[in-house]
Order: C-alpha cells, then sequence, then structure tokens
C-alpha cells in the first residue's frame, strides 16, 4: 500500500512538472516575422557606394534634408501632423543629393518611383515619425506609438541601402 | 498485489503524460490563432486609429499572448500598422500600439 502511495506522488509530481513545462515547450511556433529586425547603421553597406550607412546618415545635405522634412511635417499640432521622407541619391562623382516625397499622412507615406541622377544610384531613404511622444509614446488622444523603423518600413526598404526615420529623440538607421 | 498497482499507476501515469503532451501544442493555449486575429482585427476596427485595406495579417505565439500585426507589403508605402495582443488564456487584449 505504502508503495502505491509513494508510486502516486512521484507521478504527481511529473505531471505537475509537465503541466509547468509543456505549453512552453510544445507551443506552436511562430507562424511569420516577415520583416528583419532593425539593424545598426554601421553594419549596413549600400550597394555600390563607397560610403556607409553612417556617413550617409551624418551627410550634411541629409541632414538638413532630414531636418527640413521634420519641420513640415508640423509634428507639434496634433491635428496637421503628417510623415515627410524622401530618397538618398549617389551621383556618379559621389555626391548626396535627395528627392523629397509628396506629403504623406498622419501615420504613412507613398514613396514615389526613384529617379536618381543621370549615372548615380539610389542609397537610402528617410521619413519622419511625428506621432511618437516620451516617455511613454502615447500621443494626445493616448494611442500608443512604437519607436523606430515599422515592418512596413523595413518590407519596403531596398536591401543594402540604408533607412532613417527621424522622431522627437532624433534618428534611428535600419 | 502491491506489485501490480505499482505498474497500473504506471501506465496510469504514462497515458496522461502521453496525452498532454499531445494536445499540449494545439489545445492549451485557448485562444486559437485564428480567434486571436479575429478579436485583434476588431480591436483595431474599433479603434479607428488606421484602416485595415490592403494590409497583411501576422501572427506570432508568445508565451502568454498572440502578437497579431498588420503590416503592408509594398515597395513604394512607408509607415505603420497595428500590433496587438491578445492573451492566449482569456481573449482579453492586454495591449495595442502602432508604429508609423
Amino acid at each position: 500500500m505504502k508503495a502505491t502511495w509513494k508510486s502516486f506522488i512521484a507521478l504527481l509530481c511529473v505531471l505537475i512538472v509537465c503541466i509547468a513545462w509543456s505549453p512552453a515547450v510544445l507551443a506552436v511556433p511562430a507562424v511569420a516575422e516577415t520583416a528583419a529586425g532593425p539593424v545598426l547603421a554601421a553594419e549596413i553597406g549600400p550597394l555600390g557606394s563607397n560610403k556607409t550607412a553612417e556617413q550617409i546618415a551624418n551627410d550634411p545635405v541629409v541632414q538638413a534634408a532630414i531636418n527640413a522634412s521634420w519641420a513640415d511635417s508640423n509634428a507639434d499640432n496634433a491635428t496637421t501632423r503628417h510623415e515627410e521622407g524622401g530618397w538618398i541619391y549617389e551621383d556618379a562623382d559621389g555626391n548626396l543629393t535627395v528627392g523629397r516625397w509628396p506629403a504623406g499622412n498622419r501615420s504613412g507615406i507613398n514613396a514615389t518611383p526613384p529617379m536618381p541622377p543621370v549615372g548615380g544610384q539610389v542609397v537610402g531613404e528617410f521619413h519622419t515619425h511625428p506621432n511618437w511622444h516620451p516617455p511613454d509614446g502615447k500621443d494626445e488622444a493616448g494611442t500608443e506609438w512604437k519607436q523606430g523603423p515599422s515592418d512596413t518600413d523595413k518590407n519596403a526598404k531596398t536591401p543594402g541601402t540604408v533607412g532613417i526615420v527621424k522622431d522627437r529623440s532624433g534618428t534611428t538607421s535600419y | 498485489m502491491q506489485k501490480r498497482r505499482y505498474k497500473v499507476w504506471l501506465l496510469v501515469g504514462a497515458a496522461v503524460i502521453t496525452l498532454m503532451l499531445t494536445f499540449a501544442g494545439c489545445g492549451s493555449t485557448g485562444i486559437s490563432r485564428e480567434q486571436a486575429i479575429t478579436i485583434a482585427t476588431q480591436e483595431v476596427v474599433d479603434d479607428g486609429v488606421m484602416s485595415l485595406d490592403g494590409r497583411d495579417t501576422v501572427a506570432v505565439e508568445e508565451a502568454d499572448y498572440w502578437h497579431i500585426s498588420f503590416p503592408y507589403s509594398s515597395p513604394l508605402l512607408r509607415g505603420g500598422e497595428p500590433h496587438v495582443w491578445v492573451d492566449k488564456s482569456s481573449g482579453n487584449v492586454t495591449r495595442i500600439y502602432y508604429t508609423e
């Protein structure tokens, strides 16, 4: 009889362990994560360009365009804030230029087909994120916004080029 | 007699464990992927911040919740998507946030 109870208790312990661990161990695997996670700017090497992603992001022409886009975004106006952005081109001489996109809406923007200068190429893109507010990302209406490039942004970016998003905290490359 | 009972308990235990492990991956989560997507979709529609027209649906199973998001997949579209966390046992929405 004693042996039976011992066996029962032992089985009970095994069951408890199984209950605790089985969902975690046997959980259905993630269905899909379509976009890769963000990477540091320094890890990206634009296709065909001698410049690093960091050099492109810090270029004065690009910086000026990003700042102008941010100003045009009306980030401080809750009703008119919207996204702005554009392509970053490199011409045949290695100079960077910018081609702005038409103004977007509150949380999205349509890129126009790229038109790089003759002999040049697209080496990157940038756009603004005017909704995120520090410290918790919530806007005036209490809607929570997450910092950084969206999955949509990452899906759209041409591999090997640099993407830059500008928000209230500064710029993020991906 | 004791030896026989021991074997019986052992068999019963093995059977229960086998059944539990068999169904742990497909039934123990409570809320299925499809149910979570339905709940998340309704939440986004009710919230009214973003339209779901033309978006993909991505469902990722985390330890305690389903993470449902609705990104675009177009080379000319930049912008945010809704993300909804649905509790796997209760089906309650525990978080909704947006990217830009």
